[in-house]
């Protein structure tokens, strides 16, 4: 597989100059609109990405309402301005419906939907500058939304990517990773468990390789799970010395 | 829930009063000259910009106006012109209301909100000349630039108009497109790597909004309650020169023709207020 441009350096760097096994740098905040019942913006390298959370609210449409379930609705849309190149595309494109659908299958098993029967969690995805990873920064944001809206999950779902060159195992691809016939592979773990919630992987990838182009991934999830433990516990904090603060008023 | 045993023990606390009375609530702060946000009532609200924040696009700006924050992305594409004007580039402006920014928006195609405010700003580029379209040509009836102004907004609390277009100007006005060369032999445009190419304004026309509360109060930069609760809404457009580009009372009550030019000044004020702005942070960039 020769790809004009050495995705990797003899010595071993990335042409972004990380290692193979090293993220890009992540930038996470939650709490940042008022408006919405959560939300949080994330920055996965250039990629960013804002999400919001709705509800548990009334159900837009009568067949989305279960006796025993909430039903989770996302959205995901990406802004024209966020690729290099502008592409005038619908929002029914079946890419953007195909990532919709897997962020809601993810988190169909890791919200505690029996919760809240006969109502609607909405999810929605803003991508605002694209570098790669679109789905798993996606996946990464909406976990911080859900548990800045307050609702209940079983725990942390963290997505990463990994991919292949040549015979190394590299983590977090970048858009020039990815289109360069990089076999690429997205896990969403629960790190405490450890359980896989989602894998995804599009291309071709030798089953040898398999094993620790996935382990990585996984050892990329559990690096970001710690850095969102970190915000989250620093805005609960900050929430609830606020509290502590108006009680004592 | 309160009981209502006997007259006396009957009170509302503030914000249950607010719900169930919003007009009365909003009449009690009005009567003394102080909006329940704690503003005064032609004060605008605090107004911040952050200019190329976004790489991928030309130029963009990310604006928050109280609770509303927009972020618009220009990108810029080479075309071929129109027929009828080989010499003209064009520009599209087009601003989005998801349901990411309020429960108030549905999925699905643009409503009318966003399709109106849309219609608004490309009119106002049609008809103020806010830049010099034959300045985007690239060579005559082969090649021309097409500026793609996408406004999305993030979270929507009120005065939607004054927002897009105040960040549609900031990211125009730092603008970078590349370097560009059309090689007739082979009919394509070569463009050089760095984006270096800024473009100048004609004009920069900016907006101020207000609306109209019970016929007599005039509430600037209204949040999305106010625009909800009030009768009218007013939008003067001035340019740098303080000449009038636009005004829109967009249905609601009649009002007489001295509560409208009461408003001027403070129009003016506001948008030499939001040009200065604008002049800061580009120099501190």
């Amino acid at each position: 597989m020769s790809s004009g441009l050495d995705l990797l350096s003899p010595e071993g760097l990335r042409i972004d100059g990380r290692r193979a096994n090293e993220l890009r740098r992540v930038n996470c905040k939650t709490g940042i609109l008022v408006q919405a019942d959560g939300s949080a913006y994330i920055e996965q390298g250039n990629t960013k990405c804002i999400a919001t959370v709705y509800g548990p609210r009334e159900p837009s449409h009568k067949n989305l309402q279960y006796h025993d379930r909430a039903s989770i609705n996302v959205e995901y849309s990406i802004a024209t301005f966020s690729t290099s190149e502008r592409k005038q595309r619908s929002k029914m494109d079946r890419r953007f419906i195909e990532i919709a659908n897997i962020v809601k299958q993810t988190f169909e098993t890791a919200v505690i939907t029996s919760l809240y029967p006969r109502s609607q969690i909405d999810i929605y995805l803003q991508i605002l500058q694209i570098d790669g990873g679109a789905l798993h920064t996606s996946i990464n944001a909406a976990t911080l939304a859900l548990i800045d809206a307050g609702i209940p999950m079983k725990e942390y779902v963290c997505a990463c990517s990994a991919g292949c060159v040549e015979d190394t195992p590299i983590l977090d691809l970048n858009y020039f990773e990815e289109n360069n016939f990089t076999p690429t592979l997205t896990v969403a773990v629960m790190p405490n468990s450890g359980k896989i919630s989602t894998l995804v992987s599009e291309s071709r990838l030798h089953l040898d390789k398999f094993e620790p182009v996935f382990n990585l991934a996984v050892s990329g999830c559990k690096q970001l799970h710690s850095v969102f433990d970190d915000v989250i516990r620093k805005s609960t904090t900050e929430l609830a010395n606020r509290v502590m603060e108006k009680q004592k008023e | 829930m309160a009981e209502v045993s006997n007259k006396d023990s009957f009170v509302l606390d503030a914000n249950t009063f607010a719900k169930l009375h919003p007009k009365e609530f909003y009449r009690k702060f009005l009567t003394n000259n102080i909006r329940p946000d704690g503003r005064l009532l032609k004060k605008f609200r605090k107004t911040s910009i952050n200019l190329n924040s976004i790489k991928s696009a030309e130029g963009s700006c990310v604006l928050k106006m109280g609770k509303t924050s927009v972020v618009c992305g220009i990108k810029a594409e080479v075309a071929e012109p129109r027929v009828d004007d080989p010499r003209k580039g064009y520009i599209v402006p087009n601003v989005e209301l998801s349901p990411i920014c309020s429960s108030l928006f549905k999925p699905g195609p643009p409503g009318e909100l966003a399709q109106s405010i849309s219609e608004r700003i490309d009119k106002l580029f049609k008809q103020c000349k806010i830049i010099d379209l034959d300045k985007l040509c690239i060579s005559e009836k082969n090649a021309v630039w097409v500026l793609y102004v996408d406004v999305i907004c993030i979270s929507y609390d009120g005065n939607i108009f004054d927002a897009a277009l105040f960040s549609i100007i900031s990211a125009l006005k730092n603008l970078k497109l590349p370097e560009v060369t059309f090689i007739e032999e082979e009919g394509k445009v070569e463009a050089s790597e760095e984006k270096t190419i800024s473009l100048e304004l004609l004009s920069t026309p900016l907006s101020a909004t207000y609306v109209v509360f019970d016929k007599k109060y005039i509430l600037a930069d209204p949040n999305e309650e106010e625009e909800n609760l009030s009768s009218t809404s007013l939008t003067f457009i001035y340019n740098e020169q303080h000449k009038l580009c636009g005004i829109s009372k967009l249905g609601g009550i009649p009002l007489s023709k001295e509560l409208i030019q009461d408003c001027t000044e403070s129009a003016i004020e506001r948008t030499d207020n939001l040009r200065q702005l604008l002049d800061s942070t580009m120099k501190n960039l």
